[in-house]
């Protein structure tokens, strides 16, 4: 099987080729290839969600985890840990915001719970220990409350700014 | 690089909760929940709820329990708190009735070290069973203790019927007699991770087969004795009879090395790690590593993260071929050959002469390598300069500190003899006697510290 093959497409239309181990890391590439009987050789895996620097990325990823296990498979009892992260995945991930945010949407489009799991831990972090003002500041998100809904949030969340 | 411009409010629920699952309660409802209108509406249909109860503010979320509905909690992580007091876990219990949590999945204990050992006394109490797991037995999926014995895993694992996984830090054996007559079957558990755990390997096998459903399983121990769990045969002979559904096996053994005592090269042991079961069937990839400096074997699949120091032998059985190498620093990701070993005061012994002549059989680029104060015995010098003599870059020995004697110098000068490096400079101290030659001159001089002696031999 080592050394086997496959394209993947990214809906700008250009082809990667993927060794078949590699690319079988996302759970939706397998199942195209076990279930839909895809051929590894001739045909292309369009990848309609998914732009050209996106699945670089993806694969680069994939390719570097190539023989990790698989992950536990009950994922909402999977351990929280925020600090888990090995350096090389925080270099990889050392990336602007949209790309992160792309990242994510490829990883659960492409059902690859590795990498979902550790981007989804790095905006975590970005969010542990800031305060709401800064989230707003480090995410870029308008502040949209009515001056009416902001009191009602103040008031459900008094007990706490009063310690 | 990104072309969407997405931000964080823009990724769909399900996966803006995903981000909610590795954040803490206090997080989600008062840093998050009021940035904006998306948030909080996207916190308001979120029922995953992590609460920590740690020494700051556990009474914090006892609070917050007002702001969510208990039904909305998952996950309860209680960490090293006032609630661990000298009494016990009880005080704390008076006020908290877990009972309320309906859909608690997920129940976390965790103590550092710093704890004295009386508040970890804790959880040698079937009490905290009794009071905590029992009431929330029907839902709870997700399970880790600080310590657990032998009794107490079969106590929770008959209570209960729903959990998946269950996460020991150290398992003990109070009473080996206790497992002999236990053949209770637990098919409900599929994960296991057992942290420290030094029970003999029988005993050890005792436990596992009380879990046949496994398909995830983590083993951490070191062991006072070398034996079955360091080869890999033992390991699939048993998987394939015991635990058909394993998919992901993680392991980390090491073994200090006893005084004289022999065990395996790194080379033979991972030869048992090299078959089709583990390289091709599970895709489960194992490193052996020999610590020349703390004196141990530890064999580990390679998705476990090792601290230790160099220098280091390491055979690994990965698809691809890969032979026994010398490692000077394993942080260094890139694993680059040295050129300098320093094995100074490390202690070179047959174990130590068996693996570097593994490591050294390919390798041609060492040219320093200091051994001084490594306490060779007589024995194993010529064994050691058998091995030396494959070193054909070597280029600097330094021998300082070690009793060699006359015979261990002959040996040393029938290597340089037969060495066809240009120089080798050594330097020894015997009875106060440095000792230097320059091969490629014909010449050798003797230091003596204390009377300064030196003699050419041209």
């Amino acid at each position: 099987m080592a050394g086997n093959k496959i394209k993947l497409q990214s809906n700008d239309g250009d082809t990667f080729d993927v060794d078949v181990e590699i690319a079988k890391q996302s759970a939706t590439i397998k199942t195209m290839l076990e279930d839909l009987g895809m051929s590894e050789e001739d045909d292309v895996i369009p990848l309609p969600n998914v732009n050209s620097a996106i699945l670089k990325k993806v694969i680069q990823w994939a390719t570097h985890h190539k023989d990790d296990p698989p992950p536990p498979e009950d994922d909402e009892n999977r351990e929280k840990n925020l600090s888990d992260i090995s350096s090389w995945d925080q270099d990889f991930l050392k990336v602007d915001q949209g790309t992160l945010f792309e990242l994510i949407l490829a990883a659960n489009y492409l059902d690859i719970k590795g990498l979902l799991d550790v981007t989804c831990k790095t905006v975590a972090n970005m969010i542990k220990g800031r305060t709401p003002e800064e989230i707003r500041r480090q995410f870029n998100i308008k502040n949209d409350f009515t001056p009416q809904e902001e009191e009602q949030i103040k008031k459900e969340n008094e007990w706490c700014e009063e310690k | 690089m990104s072309t969407m411009n997405i931000n964080l409010v823009d990724l769909p629920t399900e996966l803006f909760h995903s981000i909610l699952d590795r954040l803490d309660a206090m997080t989600i409802i008062y840093t998050l929940r009021p940035v904006c209108k998306r948030t909080y509406s996207m916190i308001k249909s979120y029922n995953r709820f992590q609460l920590i109860f740690s020494s700051f503010y556990w009474s914090d979320q006892l609070l917050i329990t007002q702001k969510i509905p208990f039904e909305n909690v998952s996950s309860i992580v209680f960490s090293d708190s006032d609630i661990f007091t000298d009494f016990g876990i009880y005080p704390f219990f008076e006020n908290f009735d877990i009972r309320r949590f309906s859909r608690l999945k997920s129940l976390s204990f965790k103590v550092s070290e710093r704890s004295s050992e009386l508040r970890s006394q804790a959880f040698q109490s079937n009490i905290l069973i009794n009071k905590i797991i029992q009431p929330v037995h029907s839902t709870l999926q997700y399970l880790k203790l600080p310590k657990c014995n032998y009794f107490q895993y079969h106590l929770i694992l008959r209570t209960l019927p729903n959990l998946k996984t269950f996460i020991i830090d150290s398992f003990q054996l109070e009473n080996a007699n206790e497992t002999i007559n236990s053949v209770q079957k637990y098919e409900q558990l599929t994960s296991l991770t057992i942290s420290k755990c030094n029970l003999l390997m029988e005993h050890f096998r005792l436990v596992l087969i009380t879990v046949p459903s496994l398909t995830y399983l983590k083993l951490m121990s070191t062991r006072l004795m070398y034996g079955h769990v360091f080869n890999g045969s033992f390991w699939e002979e048993f998987i394939q009879i015991r635990f058909p559904q394993l998919k992901t096996f993680e392991f980390h053994f090491t073994y200090p090395i006893q005084d004289n005592a022999i065990v395996h090269s790194v080379n033979s042991i991972i030869a048992s790690f090299r078959t089709s079961f583990w390289l091709q069937d599970k895709r489960w990839f194992t490193i052996c590593d020999h610590f020349i400096k703390s004196k141990q074997i530890a064999v580990y699949t390679k998705s476990i993260c090792v601290n230790q120091d160099g220098p280091l032998i390491r055979c690994e059985a990965v698809p691809v071929s890969s032979v026994c190498r010398l490692i000077e620093n394993p942080n260094d990701i890139e694993h680059k050959t040295p050129m300098t070993l320093n094995f100074s005061k490390c202690h070179i012994d047959e174990q130590v002469i068996q693996d570097l002549a593994d490591a050294l059989s390919d390798d041609i680029t060492i040219k320093t390598l200091d051994l001084q104060d490594s306490r060779f015995k007589t024995d194993m010098l010529q064994k050691f300069t058998d091995l030396l003599s494959k070193c054909t870059q070597l280029t600097t020995l330094h021998l300082g500190n070690n009793q060699l004697g006359p015979l261990g110098v002959q040996h040393f000068a029938t290597l340089l003899q037969s060495n066809l490096v240009n120089m080798i400079e050594f330097t020894l101290k015997i009875s106060y006697l440095r000792f230097f030659l320059f091969r490629q001159s014909r010449q050798f001089m003797f230091h003596s510290t204390a009377s300064e002696m030196t003699e050419y031999d041209t």
